[in-house]
């Protein structure tokens, strides 16, 4: 009888646990506000100058998490506790570039800045070729709808109009007055570029804009102030682009004989939903964009707890924070505040990522892997977590969830789960481990989802979420500072996201998201 | 009779041509008298689209303004003084998947504003403490919007005006900016409007913005250019521009210097409505 009640016990202790995912307290008490205050306090303090991207203070961060992780006995992901994230800064080589077009005999070279101007996702290349007008340069087959139908535009230049067809009507099937993805530059450069097009001009749609003349004047080489800005970080890829530059009025009416005439067939298809796409009769172009390009690298560091299930091993899940801020000044008083120290911003969810590592490496094994990862460049365009999921270091195939820790000290008792909507699973395990945390879980709104580095996994369709405690008056500001962190909320928070964790790394289980 | 068929016909011509030079010939000057009130709204339909890197991001606002003016003094050289007084304002945006609408009503800020009889703003001052920081500036939209000739014009008459305009940083606008406009007016005739004759004014702009502001530290730059084209229509009856509807395009570029240093080019189509009445 004794023994009958020994086993029953031992069965419901043993379902009790298996079903629940009992969550060791040994691993929660390694989170602990003095933990947390460690690294913030260091992280934010003075002598990291902000942690800009790219910086020598972000990578002596860099070199703290990791040399952390190393004491934890977290491991190295392929040799290494740093993936090196490519950067650059591109300009444009203003003597470099020039547009002519022939028509005939007929050849007009055309001004830069006034005429013509490059966009961004320019390539560095000199092309010449016949041009195509092709409408908007828009294939959208769930709208039943191709500018490019029946149209041959290799090694041709096409010509086409910003924007999408009927743009302001609000009944329109591009979605009423809310651009589609079709009407981005973008999309219209990948489009010319998968038919084969080896430059592509884009003009504005004349029926429902005022201005013609190219737009924006994103290049410091080409702007008034050329001496004072300094071009901008962004994240360097070898994506094979085509020159791309926006054109004005001048050559609207060299090519189309005057604007009215580009509007009369921008109605046409307005109207009708149907291209009215042609090659210029013996018109032909020479476009030449030349950029200069600067390198720079940042870290984003990783580190591996492996899983011990002999399937869910070799799936992942990512714990993530960024741990890069926004520099200092570089005009500043004596005696001003002159460094933003992003305390809240991120050095809180950095230690809090740097605290749960902590917690389950003295926890028993997880079925699935947990990949820790604190991203650079979140500041300049969440850049970390874009290089992290083109070049994956665990296939993103094998990554079950991202949990996105960035901002986590301030606001008093309340935190927004972001995301939640789109990831109803998740947000029941939060919800459940909620109540032995004890946080007030307050509507986000969603505002702020695409606002950190989650989305990027999200982009890829791995179910993501973002622990925030909202911003505040310092928010980026030089008053981001150690003294106004909340570390028992951050501690709570933390403890939050470990229950949470431990669930996804020892459920065989699989998140649906719903994309918004 | 054949003379005095004649004489009909003479008559009928005169009166038809006296009737079609008097609508071809017209006195555009604000002519007001002390006292006077009215009442203007001002609708505007802005669409705003930032370009960050690959992605654009578009930005649909609406506004709408309430406001009330009372003619305070017109000195002997024609000079109007008003004080303008902001009433409510209705300001809908909808941007990346949110539609959100603010209204302030009751807000009566009031501000004294001084005109030449042509319509060019001489001085204006703001007596009241905004209520909500940065509205009198968002809101504040000259009440002559059109400048007039100030004489008698033909049809087809044109005048310009070309004026430097510098604003002061505002807690609604971290930059000081200069706006080079070229206004080029052009008397179109009568038209009748809901059955009442006005004079209509076209006019086209070109405009000319850049800037310069530091906020935390950072230094900050604005350039761009634009066009504005549209029409006003002038009640003789009440001296004033009773209508006004025009669109404005701008695209422009905002630089940030420093450690976190970017360009963001933006482009704005807007469509702004201008009514005005005299309060009775």
């Amino acid at each position: 009888m004794k023994k009958l009640l020994l086993f029953t016990v031992l069965f419901l202790v043993i379902a009790y646990t298996g079903f629940t995912q009992v969550v060791p307290e040994k691993g929660l008490s390694q989170i602990t506000s003095g933990y947390l205050k460690k690294q913030i306090d260091f992280l934010a303090s003075d002598s990291l100058k902000g942690r800009n991207t790219p910086s020598p203070e972000l990578d002596i961060a860099a070199s703290y998490i990791a040399n952390e992780f190393s004491k934890l006995g977290i491991k190295k992901v392929n040799g290494s506790y740093f993936q090196e994230v490519p950067l650059c800064t591109k300009n444009l080589d203003v003597d470099g570039c020039g547009l002519s077009i022939r028509r005939g005999s007929n050849s007009v070279s055309f001004k830069l800045k006034t005429d013509y101007t490059p966009f961004e996702n320019t390539a560095d290349a000199e092309i010449s070729g016949n041009i195509v007008f092709a409408g908007y340069g828009i294939t959208a087959p769930e709208y039943n709808y191709d500018d490019y139908k029946d149209l041959d535009v290799k090694g041709k230049i096409v010509l086409v109009m910003k924007h999408e067809p009927q743009e302001n009507d609000t009944c329109d099937v591009f979605e009423g007055k809310r651009d589609t993805h079709h009407s981005s530059i973008e999309s219209k450069l990948k489009n010319a570029m998968s038919r084969g097009a080896v430059a592509i001009m884009v003009v504005t749609d004349p029926l429902n804009h005022v201005t013609l003349n190219p737009q924006g004047y994103s290049w410091p080489s080409l702007s008034k102030f050329k001496g004072s800005i300094t071009p901008q970080i962004t994240l360097y890829t070898q994506e094979v682009s085509i020159p791309c530059i926006q054109v004005g009025e001048n050559v609207i009416n060299f090519l189309f004989g005057g604007v009215d005439s580009l509007k009369r067939i921008q109605n046409n298809i307005d109207t009708e939903l149907k291209p009215f796409s042609f090659e210029f009769s013996e018109v032909s172009s020479n476009v030449k964009t030349k950029l200069d390009i600067k390198h720079f690298t940042a870290k984003n560091v990783v580190g591996i707890i492996k899983g011990s299930d002999s399937k869910l091993k070799d799936e992942v899940l990512v714990i993530g924070a960024h741990y890069d801020h926004v520099g200092y000044k570089e005009n500043y008083k004596p005696g001003e505040d002159y460094i933003f120290n992003g305390a809240d911003d991120n050095a809180s969810g950095t230690a809090g990522v740097m605290a749960l590592a902590k917690a389950f490496s003295v926890s028993k094994k997880t079925k699935r892997s947990m990949l820790f990862i604190l991203f650079a460049g979140e500041e300049k365009g969440l850049y970390g977590s874009e290089y992290y999921t083109q070049k994956p270091l665990i296939p993103l195939t094998k990554t079950v969830a991202m949990l996105n820790l960035d901002m986590i000290s301030r606001n008093g008792d309340s935190l927004q789960i972001l995301g939640e909507k789109f990831n109803p699973e998740l947000n029941t395990i939060i919800k459940e481990e909620n109540n032995c945390v004890g946080l007030n879980i307050i509507d986000s709104g969603n505002e702020f989802f695409g606002a950190s580095d989650h989305a990027n996994f999200f982009k890829n369709n791995i179910s993501s979420i973002f622990f925030f405690t909202g911003t505040h008056s310092d928010y980026h500001t030089v008053r981001d500072n150690p003294d106004k962190v909340d570390h028992a909320k951050a501690e709570k928070i933390t403890k939050l996201v470990f229950r949470t964790a431990w669930r996804i790394v020892n459920e065989n289980k699989y998140y649906t998201i719903n994309k918004p | 009779m054949k003379i005095n068929n004649l004489k009909s016909v003479l008559l009928l011509a005169l009166v038809a041509f006296s009737g079609l030079s008097f609508s071809q010939e017209a006195a555009l000057l604000y002519n007001l008298a002390k006292g006077k009130a009215f009442v203007q709204n001002t609708k505007l339909s802005n669409t705003i689209t930032q370009t960050m890197g690959p992605n654009e991001i578009k930005i649909l606002m609406d506004i709408s303004i309430n406001a009330e003016i009372f003619v305070e003094n017109v000195a002997e050289n024609g000079d109007i003084t008003v004080i303008e007084v902001l009433k409510d304002m209705t300001m809908r945006n909808v941007a990346m998947g949110r539609d959100t609408t603010l209204k302030f009503d009751n807000i009566n800020e009031r501000s004294r504003v001084a005109y030449t009889k042509e319509g060019k703003l001489i001085s204006r001052t703001v007596l009241d403490t905004a209520s909500v920081p940065g509205l009198s500036e968002s809101s504040k939209q000259n009440w002559m919007y059109l400048q007039l000739p100030g004489k008698k014009v033909k049809v087809g008459e044109v005048w310009n005006n070309v004026s430097n305009e510098t604003n002061a940083k505002s807690s609604a606008n971290p930059f000081e900016t200069i706006t080079n406009s070229d206004f080029k007016y052009t008397y179109a005739g009568s038209e009748a409007k809901d059955g009442k004759p006005f004079s209509k004014i076209e006019f086209e702009a070109t405009l000319n913005v850049e800037g310069k502001g530091e906020q935390m530290g950072m230094q900050m730059f604005v350039e761009g250019t634009g066009k504005n084209k549209g029409f006003g229509l002038f009640d003789s009856s009440s001296s004033i521009v009773s209508y006004i509807e025009f669109e404005t395009g701008i695209d422009m570029s905002i630089s940030v210097s420093g450690q976190q240093n970017m360009s963001i080019p933006m482009s704005q189509s807007m469509k702004t409505v201008i009514t005005l009445q005299e309060k009775k």
